[in-house]
């Protein structure tokens, strides 16, 4: 009897081995889009809005903490591609400065973008932002 | 008591080996040479380096920015353009301690050149220097035409400036920033040029700006 324990532990512990790592499978996608996102951000976003997205001044916007980037979820594709040309006020300051559109990014990497933005730092959102959903939001753009 | 000279001679020694050595004066860019002449029955020096040649922009206020503007002025000179994300927001951040220290010198100027002046307006210049917390005159956003800002930067500054259709905003550039001396000559302390993107080498750069101060003081006494 007690060999017949012994062996369905044994069969079982890979079972429950696997189990964490099958019920995390968005979360390894949210993982590898926001790896991919940080590696867009430093080469193109970081000079302006900062490592750590605090901004800079009135002059950059900080990403991190910002009461805009929460509010306008559906906005930040079409800033991303189309850029940014009007003032905008984030956590009770007004920002007038511009910013040029990144208009060779496709879907994919808009999204990787989005998924690190929403989440570096002290951003905390466990929402996955799809291709699909980059796609809707840039029909959508002024 | 027999050595009682050579007191007041150690004291003598003494305070000549206190005498601050002169500091070596910064080096001149560009191709040229410096003689000592005799003029007036006084030695003076002369060089052939180049001088800053003609140019004419307009800055943030709408103000012309030209060669009479920044007679005997010291000028901290860089390249830049608005909505650059790249190297110039960099510049900009390392450059502030280098204005906060110097915004309110009445000999020195810093002048920055749009290599993206269609794009950046007077309006979106002013916009900018507002964002930096440039709110006096002595920080004077430039632009004009784009010929002229590219010929000035590569011929004069040696500031590598070119179009590039795939760079952001259509144009390539470097970081460097370039300090003239009160006669519009550039002046650098020897084997490198003052690299913004390098918070050490702004450092350097703000030591040898207090040394051009220095040298027109002493100039005029």
């Amino acid at each position: 009897m007690k060999k017949i324990i012994l062996l369905i532990i044994v069969l079982a512990t890979p079972l429950f081995l696997m189990l964490p790592s099958c019920a995390s499978e968005d979360r390894i996608k949210t993982t590898k889009s926001i790896s991919a996102g940080k590696i867009l951000y430093e080469k193109h976003c970081m000079g302006c809005h900062g490592q750590k997205g605090e901004g800079y001044k009135t002059l950059y916007p900080p990403i991190q903490n910002s009461d805009y980037l929460q509010a306008n979820k559906k906005k930040i594709p079409c800033i991303i591609k189309k850029g940014m040309h009007e003032p905008i006020k984030v956590n009770g300051k007004e920002y007038k400065g511009q910013m040029l559109g990144f208009e060779n990014f496709d879907n994919n990497q808009i999204s990787y973008l989005m998924n690190y933005l929403y989440n570096m730092y002290e951003n905390t959102d466990t929402a996955f932002y799809s291709p699909d959903f980059v796609k809707e939001c840039l029909q959508t753009c002024e | 008591m027999k050595n009682s000279w050579l007191l007041p001679i150690l004291c003598c020694l003494i305070l000549f080996s206190c005498k601050k050595p002169k500091e070596e004066k910064l080096a001149f860019m560009g191709y040229g040479e410096t003689k000592t002449v005799q003029r007036d029955g006084k030695e003076i020096e002369e060089n052939t380096y180049p001088s800053v040649p003609e140019f004419e922009f307009t800055n943030q206020d709408g103000k012309i920015i030209n060669n009479e503007f920044i007679k005997d002025k010291i000028v901290i000179v860089d390249f830049f353009f608005a909505t650059c994300p790249t190297i110039c927001p960099v510049v900009k951040k390392n450059t502030m301690p280098l204005f906060e220290k110097y915004k309110d010198h009445p000999d020195v100027i810093f002048l920055s050149h749009s290599i993206t002046p269609l794009l950046d307006s007077t309006s979106v210049l002013k916009n900018y220097a507002q964002g930096l917390g440039v709110d006096n005159s002595n920080w004077h956003f430039v632009r004009g035409d784009i010929e002229k800002t590219i010929e000035i930067a590569n011929k004069f500054y040696y500031v590598s400036v070119i179009k590039n259709k795939e760079a952001p905003g259509g144009m390539d550039h470097s970081g460097f920033i370039i300090l003239l001396d009160k006669n519009g000559k550039k002046r650098y302390r020897g084997k490198n040029a003052y690299d913004g993107q390098v918070p050490s080498s702004v450092e350097l750069l703000m030591e040898d700006v207090q040394k051009l101060i220095d040298e027109k003081k002493e100039n005029k006494s």
